[in-house]
């Protein structure tokens, strides 16, 4: 019976769909973290990669929001992929995310440019509060704005309020609250700030009405004259229209002969021409101007100057994620080795076991162990955003990265890349024209990672003597920084190729907002990071655990018999050779590998590698590379049978020894040593970034032209080295 | 009738109207509009870039672009 009763007002909770919309810059993530707090959920929009952030709060016991963070957006004449979603979100009243109301946030700093969009929706008749943010800043700025006034003129309800303290925003969901409850449903006795403002923003013309009606008559689902006149405008890019409502659209629009572009700057102006007086009416201005900014920028933006200070500033972030984050990185390291070792322990012995540890503990280690560079670097790029510093490079670089088909922003990706490509290709979700985007993600990973570096220290060391060149400069260090040039030239080269092949949805223009200096709210980067953090770690981290099963599988088993005999044989031979319980274990576990599926697909493409100068020792590494690259090192120690933990120079002088049987040379010459270095410099070998792109571009046909572009350059660069070194 | 590729950096300018609709229209949507007074702060190294504030607000904006922004 009370059970029942409960169930009962549990239902009763109403929930409303309210989306939060605003111009780039004016604070809107502030105001979503301040209403949903932890509460929030990260997703895409359906069909695209655009962030698309939900959270939920309540108004009352029985009145449930869930709030939709739209994307930053000018205009309902989009420009931009983000811009795009708005529009078609707030064409379609069939669209889930389609809001029952709207809290629209202006910088109270900026009033009149930040109005614009605000008409626009007006005039589309959703039910809206208007949220005046930065009040504080205003304030101290001597800007003072009559609200009750602002209130009556726009008829709907305004609210002071500031997204950095937290001030006002009870007060915002008040006003919420009573736009609600008076809408919904809509009662005579209360005011509904429903469009009944008496007059729109934009009067269409008499042309615009013919149009609008038919259209309206053609899709009776349209609330407003005004959605129907967007139609007109961008149906062509509306992805809930139908083939045929779209060709009955164009026939209207052809008909009329509607000059689009023209009527959109008239519309814009007349907007503009009825908000200017009224901001200028009720915004008082003490007018002192931000002085901070300007002189910052004589600096920061200075030609030489600047450029230098973001190299500084970029050589602190690439330290940050290069060496601040191995300390982390070690922790997790040790952490997950503990956890094995403690399972290796208490556990029996048996398939399951071996799947646990080293196919399952060791696959969410391979993710974990990013989570710090990961962290680290959106935690430094968020200060740099959040205090208007991105904007600047973008200014600094779009000339330079633009002969490249690169955006202002690829920059910060192509640095970050140099310490690993998965939070660098994450970080590209700022840059909007989508063909920039897009080759920026695709030529990143050719700048060397990490990853690469005890790959290159190996193989350096058996190639390069260490013989001093100039002061501190010996051959090796000179033959590292060569292997990062190759990188860096490789990923500029693709660039400008694929900015000539692949094909642009919009015409790139660069028009942006150099947003004032501010003070960053660290609560904001704070759940920027984690925000990150757990889209790499639930979204990419199933793809990298998935493979790193499957590679598991791979290298511990064989054909029915194989391994029990290679047991045996390496049993027998140690016992001959009369070696210790270690040198014993190692090979097995030599022996072992050489027969799993890995070591028969590593032996069945040794004559493709063949030309490349490898065999199939070293065609098993690269198998197991693709968990991760430094795993060749280990890989290639367990084929050695000096344990796969063996100090990387240990592997150097047994390579060396190697004796090819057929030739009785020396199987690892420098031939092969450089053949297999370009290989590593250039070959796309990391399943964690194949998942990160996928994840990223939203399909696989992204990271499958990636992996191989890639990996064909580099068999094609380690052939013509190998051929022309032998 | 001036562009504003043409003016120098620092001279003050007014906004007459934009040559490409496209640019244009995205320029209105920013708060760019016409009778604004508009000057150049600054340029890149290789001026392919420029530093614009129009009104209280700063821009970047691509050479090409600003080509499109005629001046009174």
């Amino acid at each position: 019976m009370h059970r029942a009763e409960v169930k009962k007002t549990a239902s009763k909770v109403r929930t409303f769909k309210v989306g939060l919309l605003g111009n780039p810059n004016c604070g809107k993530s502030s105001v979503f973290n301040y209403l949903t707090g932890l509460r929030q959920k990260t997703g895409n929009f359906p069909g695209v990669t655009v962030d698309k952030k939900t959270g939920s709060f309540y108004l009352a016991s029985d009145l449930k929001i869930v709030l939709t963070d739209f994307p930053g957006t000018y205009s309902l004449y989009p420009t931009s992929q983000e811009e795009r979603i708005v529009l078609r979100t707030f064409t379609n009243a069939e669209d889930p995310d389609f809001p029952d109301a709207i809290i629209y946030i202006a910088d109270l700093t900026q009033l009149e440019k930040h109005l614009l969009l605000f008409s626009q929706i007006q005039d589309l008749g959703i039910p809206m509060v208007l949220a005046l943010n930065m009040a504080d800043l205003a304030a101290k700025r001597g800007i003072q704005v009559k609200r009750e006034q602002l209130e009556k003129e726009l008829q709907v309800p305004v609210v002071l309020i500031s997204g950095r303290t937290g001030h006002h925003i009870e007060k915002l969901k008040e006003r919420l609250k009573n736009v609600i409850d008076s809408c919904f449903p809509p009662s005579a006795d209360k005011e509904c700030f429903k469009p009944q403002r008496s007059q729109l923003f934009y009067r269409q013309t008499s042309q615009e009405k013919r149009i609008s009606q038919a259209i309206r008559k053609l899709l009776p689902g349209l609330q407003s004259d005004y959605q129907a006149l967007l139609i007109a405008h961008h149906y062509d890019s509306l992805p809930h229209l139908s083939k045929v409502q779209k060709q009955k659209v164009a026939d209207i629009v052809e008909g009329e002969e509607f000059d689009e572009l023209r009527a959109q700057v008239e519309e814009t102006m007349m907007r503009f021409k009825q908000l200017t007086p009224l901001v200028r009416k009720h915004l008082a201005k003490a007018g002192s101007e931000n002085l901070l900014t300007s002189s910052l920028d004589n600096i920061l933006t200075h030609r030489w100057w600047g450029p230098l200070i973001f190299f500084v500033i970029m050589l602190f972030v690439f330290q940050a994620i290069f060496s601040w984050a191995s300390y982390p990185m070690d922790w997790i390291d040790s952490g997950f080795t503990n956890l094995s070792n403690y399972l290796a322990r208490t556990l029996p012995e048996n398939a399951l076991t071996d799947l646990l540890i080293n196919g399952i503990v060791a696959g969410l280690g391979g993710i974990v162990i990013f989570v710090p560079q990961i962290a680290i670097l959106f935690f430094l790029i968020g200060i740099l955003e959040e205090v208007g510093y991105l904007a600047r490079v973008v200014y600094l670089f779009d000339g330079l990265m633009q002969r490249f088909g690169l955006s202002g922003r690829s920059i910060v990706s192509l640095i970050s890349g140099g310490a690993c490509a998965i939070p660098a290709i994450m970080s590209t979700r700022t840059i909007s024209n989508w063909k920039e985007r897009l080759i920026t993600i695709l030529v990143t990973p050719f700048i060397s990672c990490s990853a690469r570096i005890p790959v290159y220290t190996v193989l350096i060391a058996f190639v390069v003597p260490p013989k001093k060149v100039w002061w501190i400069f010996d051959q090796q260090g000179l033959a590292f920084m060569g292997l990062y040039l190759i990188g860096i030239f490789a990923a500029l080269g693709s660039a400008y190729t694929l900015k000539h092949i692949l094909k642009a949805k919009e015409t790139a223009m660069l028009i942006i907002e150099l947003p004032e200096y501010r003070l960053p709210i660290f609560r904001n980067i704070l759940y920027h990071v984690r925000q990150k953090v757990r889209a790499f770690v639930f979204n990419a981290g199933k793809i990298i655990l998935m493979i790193s099963v499957l590679l598991w599988g791979l290298a511990s088993y064989g054909p029915p018999g194989a391994l029990e005999q290679a047991r045996q044989t390496a049993l027998e031979q140690a016992q001959s050779r009369q070696l210790d319980e270690q040198d014993t274990q190692n090979l097995i576990a030599a022996k072992e590998i050489e027969a799993s599926y890995a070591g028969l697909l590593g032996k069945s493409m040794e004559p493709l590698i063949k030309p490349l100068g490898y065999d199939w020792k070293i065609g098993i590494a690269l198998i197991t590379s693709f968990a991760a690259r430094e795993v060749f090192v280990s890989t290639m120690s367990t084929i050695y049978s000096i344990g796969s933990d063996a100090e990387p120079m240990r592997l150097k002088d047994r390579m060396a020894q190697d004796i090819n049987p057929d030739t009785g040379q020396p199987t690892y010459g420098l031939a092969t040593a450089v053949s297999l270095l370009l290989f590593y410099v250039l070959a796309m070998q990391c399943m964690s970034t194949l998942a990160v792109v996928r994840r990223e571009t939203g399909s696989w046909k992204w990271p499958a032209l990636q992996f191989f572009f890639m990996t064909g350059l580099a068999y094609l660069v380690s052939l013509m080295a190998y051929q022309s070194l032998v | 009738m001036r562009a504003l590729t043409e003016i120098r950096e620092e001279e003050p300018a007014i906004i007459s109207y934009f040559t490409d609709p496209r640019v244009g229209a995205k320029l209105l949507s920013m708060g760019i509009l016409p009778g604004y007074p508009i000057k150049i702060l600054r340029k890149t190294a290789r001026g392919k870039t420029f530093y614009i504030k129009v009104g209280d607000n700063r821009f970047a904006i691509r050479k090409k672009e600003a080509a499109c922004i005629v001046l009174k």
